[in-house]
């Protein structure tokens, strides 16, 4: 092909497919919000397939009839669905998604205020059933990023977190 | 023919112009994947390289086979199929776009778009690897 052609090419699939979507699939949410959250919720998919799978738990979603990503991350709320890792139908942890929890320095350090710098986030986490808002560093079981692009900011938690890099 | 430096710049250009036009909000996020290099022909190859994987990170193509791949191992109390994966807007969010959340199944589905791309990427590449393009 020469250049006139790939760039005629480029144009007719540009036109072809992004020339009504952005306005017309969601009123204003951009488009830009769901970078990303598809990703997070393929690494999910393996997740809970590793955990059938390789660990044996049955794994129920409760609270909910939808799993429910979110676009920042907070303390658990025990109002929104999770997944329930059982064995031998006890609950023995839960899966969240986008949650903080308290970091090992501060857990260590004498009782003060919490500062944001106190928090970890990650994108799946699994933790004591039961946990509430914030859970103690040493309440999670496995905690996940699922980044499909290099982090540029810091990498927290990292000792307990797995990355989860791009497969496709 | 193969391309050149020059015809690399111009699809460089071309590339970034279509963006811009159709979607700027990507543009900002190819730019910011894209790894810089000097020589134009793997500019415009990292360039079309984080074109595809930013629409198929947003892809509603990807949507079926994630659901039932968690179909396939959770399921609700009652023996029900999970019925959706969605993202909950933050109260921002919520108050700006006059929604709750984002069900990922109306996403877009960008597997033809992804597909021909890739049909041009591959030849772009065959185009600059040939020994005349070097």
């Amino acid at each position: 092909m020469t250049r006139d052609q790939i760039q005629s090419e480029l144009r007719n699939i540009f036109s072809r497919h992004l020339g009504i979507s952005s306005a017309t699939t969601k009123g204003l949410v951009p488009q830009t919000l769901p970078t990303g959250k598809l990703y997070e919720a393929y690494v999910l998919g393996r997740v809970v397939e590793q955990l059938a799978t390789r660990e044996g738990y049955s794994l129920y979603l409760v609270g909910g009839t939808k799993i429910q990503l979110k676009t920042s991350g907070g303390p658990i709320n025990r109002n929104y669905p999770r997944i329930e890792l059982r064995r031998y139908g006890a609950c023995v942890a839960e899966l969240w998604t986008d949650i903080q929890f308290l970091s090992l320095s501060y857990c260590n350090a004498s009782p003060r205020t919490i500062t944001k710098g106190d928090f970890h986030e990650l994108d799946i986490l699994i933790v004591d059933a039961g946990a509430n808002g914030y859970p103690r560093f040493d309440q999670v079981w496995l905690g996940l990023n699922a980044k499909t692009r290099d982090i540029k900011r810091g990498c927290s938690g990292r000792y307990l977190a797995s990355g989860a890099n791009s497969v496709s | 023919m193969p391309l050149s430096r020059q015809d690399c710049v111009e699809l460089i250009r071309e590339l970034l112009g279509l963006l811009r036009e159709y979607d700027p909000g990507a543009l900002d996020l190819v730019l910011e994947a894209t790894e810089r290099q000097d020589d134009p022909r793997r500019y415009l190859v990292s360039l079309l390289g984080a074109v595809t994987k930013i629409y198929s990170e947003r892809s509603g193509g990807m949507y079926g086979p994630i659901l039932d791949r968690v179909n396939h191992f959770v399921r609700l109390e009652n023996g029900s199929p999970v019925r959706g994966l969605s993202i909950e807007l933050s109260p921002i969010e919520r108050e700006l776009y006059k929604a709750d959340e984002l069900d990922l199944a109306e996403l877009p589905d960008r597997s033809e778009f992804l597909t021909e791309l890739k049909v041009i990427m591959a030849e772009i590449v065959r185009e600059t690897e040939s020994p005349e393009g070097r």
